[in-house]
């Protein structure tokens, strides 16, 4: 078990390391997050939960050198924790469909309603759907790398992109 | 107007300019030998969830394994697999009784990624502890079953009897059976005596007796292009047999791929850059042929021939109908069939052009279909619900979309169904 992280002097380099680390791409993390999320407070919420993982788990990694992998892959899972837990939320409250969720109506202020509209849709998307997009069109990651990224095949990458894009414009097109 | 590439980015972009170069708040570590703080309104210490999902992972999937009557965990290969199963039954309209769905999103949230999941590299590594699907019955859209299995499933096939999953844990790809109990409310999972596959796996489909697996994979080799392998494994001992691209086909790529009724030839699509050879079309591979090569089969229908953008087809179990679906029409996608033989291929034949709008219960369709009858004009297909991201399996009927009770069940992303010839007709006894 991880525990709360490496100790002595490991702990010490290990929080060094992870600071850094932190200092170079938690904002690139935080946009990622923002992206999936539309939720700025919350998409920080998962990268601080993903960094506070990594170091807890610093001591277990055989290869530092894949730890920027290892905290992307985790906020992509915290993302999708949150959006699962904000679907089951805002079907208990029964909310009407016609009224925007209040992070994507704070978002349309913010970006405008196109682009909030875009997001929305995508946030609807299975999880391998929106990951997939994302991944390749905001990080414009190759197709081995969200391969790698998600754990998924070069093959499925395709077919899980080309069946995101059809059902994301058809949910545009129904959004009109 | 953009396209919806074009505006994804721009929105990605936009929601991603909101937050500001050096605007992320100082990061917050716990402290050694300090309790760690509790998050606001809640309880527990942030990892308490996933250390409590994962203890629950934990549990679930060993009781499983109790339950299952031989599932290894561990990388320990059997060297039995289990018999074959007996075909399960059908619908009164003909259909297979059950199929295999993974559920959207099923991967547990809250498990900790542990160290396999450390970033990069050519072979999957993202892993959560467990996965479960769904059985679900064909008639009601019910889920009638589950299957855990103990990691992260990336591909799943169906005979006429049993399901099949590929599930990768620490890298490794290790198979498992599905098999519905006698009763038809609980599984039985059983790991195959099929060696555990370190490359990333594409592709896999099963014999339609569910004695073989097949299953590509792709291994890069950087600058120089990319090896397509495929396996063909017996589940009953492991023996398997290897195919290979030359290098000179390295920038091509397998597709989906299914058994013939006989379960000893294999279809599969083989997409290439235009203007190379071998060219991009359907292929069939007698895989009890000697050899390595996995070109030595023929090209029963080449892409270039065919309408619109073709990423992979479904040849019947007879091998004479190919159907497949053309994409990169404005909003619409039409499935279509082609009758292939030796003398070459017709012309293709319109079996569904989904409406435009929003006349009909589906308006665009996935590639491959599930299923395919021998003459073709019975479908089983992917098909998004108009207005709604949704996936939904329909039959398409002599060209009519058939309202299944299930089309209004839960979305499903992934499925398999088992492999009949003909509707109401199982399929052969071999294979």
């Amino acid at each position: 078990m991880a525990g709360q992280g490496p100790t002595g002097s490991a702990g010490a380099d290990a929080r060094a390391a992870v600071t850094a680390l932190y200092q170079a791409h938690a904002v690139g993390l935080i946009r990622l997050a923002v992206v999936m999320l539309g939720d700025r407070p919350a998409a920080e919420d998962v990268v601080q939960d993903a960094f506070a993982g990594l170091y807890r788990r610093w001591n277990h990694l055989s290869d530092a050198g894949r730890a920027l992998g290892y905290v992307r892959a985790s906020v992509l899972n915290g993302c999708r924790s949150r959006l699962r837990a904000r679907a089951r939320d805002e079907r208990l409250a029964a909310e009407s469909q016609a009224t925007l969720p209040a992070a994507s109506a704070e978002q349309a202020v913010l970006i405008g309603e196109e682009h909030a509209t875009v997001l929305a849709a995508l946030r609807q998307l299975p999880d391998r759907q929106r990951e997939a997009l994302v991944l390749r069109y905001y990080l414009d990651l190759s197709e081995p790398e969200i391969a790698a990224s998600m754990g998924i095949g070069k093959g499925t990458v395709k077919s899980t992109t080309s069946r995101a894009l059809a059902a994301l414009g058809r949910l545009l097109e129904a959004s009109r | 107007m953009n396209t919806v590439e074009d505006r994804i980015r721009a929105a990605a972009r936009a929601a991603a300019a909101t937050v500001a170069d050096g605007s992320a708040p100082p990061l917050s570590l716990p402290q050694p030998g300090r309790r760690p703080g509790l998050r606001g309104g809640g309880g527990r210490p942030p990892w308490a969830v996933p250390f409590a999902a994962a203890a629950a992972v934990i549990g679930i999937v060993a009781a499983s394994i109790l339950v299952a009557r031989a599932v290894v965990p561990g990388q320990t290969v059997p060297e039995i697999g289990p018999a074959l199963a007996a075909p399960l039954p059908l619908t009164a309209g003909g259909l297979p009784a059950y199929f295999l769905a993974i559920p959207p999103g099923d991967q547990q949230a809250g498990a900790e990624p542990g160290n396999q999941n450390e970033g990069v590299g050519p072979i999957p590594r993202r892993l959560s502890s467990h996965e479960t699907l769904r059985v679900v019955a064909t008639d009601t859209g019910k889920t009638v079953a589950t299957a855990t299995l103990p990691g992260y499933v990336t591909e799943i096939a169906a005979s006429r009897g049993a399901f099949f999953a590929a599930v990768v844990r620490s890298g490794t790809a290790t198979f498992f059976e599905i098999r519905l109990d006698d009763d038809r409310t609980a599984t039985t999972v059983t790991e195959l005596p099929i060696q555990p596959d370190t490359a990333p796996l594409e592709f896999m489909a099963a014999s339609p007796n569910g004695s073989k697996l097949a299953y590509s994979t792709l291994v890069m080799h950087g600058a120089i292009g990319d090896v397509q392998n495929l396996v063909v494994a017996s589940t009953i001992n492991g023996s398997e047999r290897e195919w290979t691209t030359p290098a000179s086909y390295s920038t091509g790529s397998m597709g989906p791929m299914n058994f013939l009724a006989g379960g000893r030839m294999l279809a599969f699509s083989w997409t290439g850059p235009s203007g190379t050879s071998p060219s991009s079309a359907l292929r069939l591979l007698d895989t009890a042929a000697p050899g390595s090569d996995l070109m030595a089969g023929r090209a029963v229908l080449r892409f270039a021939n065919q309408p619109g953008m073709v990423e992979g087809y479904t040849l019947s179990p007879n091998g004479r109908v190919a159907v497949g679906v053309a994409s990169g029409l404005p909003r619409q996608t039409v499935v279509y069939s082609v009758t292939v033989s030796a003398a070459g291929t017709r012309k293709p034949t319109d079996l569904y052009r989904p409406p435009e709008r929003h006349a009909s219960p589906v308006n665009s369709c996935n590639t491959p279909p599930l299923w395919v009858s021998n003459t073709g004009s019975h479908v089983l297909i992917e098909c998004y619900a108009t207005a709604s991201a949704d996936v939904r399996i329909v039959l398409i009927n002599h060209g009519h979309v058939a309202q299944l009770p299930w089309l209004d069940a839960t979305a499903n992303e992934v499925t398999a169904f088992p492999g009949i010839t003909s509707i109401g007709v199982p399929a052969n006894t071999g294979g």
